[in-house]
């Protein structure tokens, strides 16, 4: 028997191209984890986004959801 | 100024060129400003040739510095100056590979259409959350590089994209990361974008309604 299991994708965009975490939903360490990631970065004023499964850009979230399979996190955007 | 003497009046200047010329048998040569500076700041050898100190910190070192202290003040001056040069290449080693890894990030977001266009232009068609089509030009570096497409036609150019410099980096944000948040936040909230962005109108047509 095998188990399906999802593992999901915190992706910020930084100063090194970026940065990944991965968690399995169902362990809460790593879900504590990525959601203090998540928190850590909002503060610094970054947006999140939900991913597709085909790639494409989801919602806008503001929490963290750990069931979202893949978040991006991209810096604030400011006028040029 | 003058200062009369019996029937000669000496000038400041005169009596500044009396002390600074030297003599010789044929008669008198006038001495510049620079040239007593230089008699100060050389040493004369058997020949006629000097060494110039010219600079001023060079005067100072010499007068307060012995042979050691000047050793060790040139060694920590050659270690600070590898040090810089060492830190320069790893800055940009880091840089560059920041930007190759933001760049497949950005690939890996793209669907085969962006992708392509990407690939033959440098400039993808993105559909905006609010009904509009934009460009995303990559060739244009990240300032002003978004236009809003109408009919074929270029009708605003806006500039917006993330800090250059994010609090506490190092490093600047790369540029791929900037093209995939532009793309992003125009699919998911074009109006925040928008609203954010400095734009320019570049459609005069009195019949083409552009939103501020």
């Amino acid at each position: 028997m095998t188990i399906d299991t999802e593992i999901s994708t915190l992706i910020v965009l930084d100063e090194t191209g970026d940065t990944r975490l991965m968690w399995d939903p169902r362990i809460k360490d790593e879900v504590d984890a990525s959601k203090a990631m998540f928190d850590k970065m909002k503060k610094k004023g970054y947006l999140a986004y939900t991913v597709k499964k085909n790639g494409d850009p989801g919602e806008v979230i503001h929490e963290f959801d750990s069931k979202a399979g893949k978040i991006i996190m991209t810096p604030q955007m400011v006028g040029g | 100024m003058a200062i009369y003497s019996g029937n000669t009046a000496y000038y400041t200047s005169t009596t500044w060129t009396n002390w600074v010329t030297t003599g010789t048998t044929s008669g008198t040569t006038t001495a510049y400003y620079s040239d007593v500076w230089t008699n100060w700041t050389t040493s004369s050898s058997t020949t006629t040739s000097y060494t110039v100190q010219p600079y001023t910190n060079v005067v100072w070192n010499g007068w307060v510095e012995t042979e050691e202290e000047q050793a060790i003040r040139l060694e920590r001056q050659r270690i600070a100056a590898e040090e810089r040069a060492k830190d320069l290449a790893e800055q940009k080693d880091r840089r560059a590979a920041a930007r190759d890894k933001s760049r497949e990030t950005f690939l890996e977001h793209l669907n085969e259409q962006e992708r392509l266009e990407f690939e033959s232009t440098g400039k993808i068609a993105v559909h905006g959350s609010d009904g509009h089509t934009y460009h995303v030009d990559t060739q244009m570096g990240i300032g002003a590089n978004v236009t809003r497409v109408e009919d074929d036609q270029p009708v605003l150019r806006l500039c917006a994209h993330p800090r250059a410099f994010e609090i506490g980096a190092k490093d600047p944000t790369p540029e791929y990361d900037h093209f995939l948040a532009q793309i992003i936040t125009l699919k998911v909230n074009a109006e925040a974008f928008v609203g954010v962005a400095n734009s320019h109108r570049l459609d005069f047509r009195p019949n083409v309604q552009i939103p501020a």
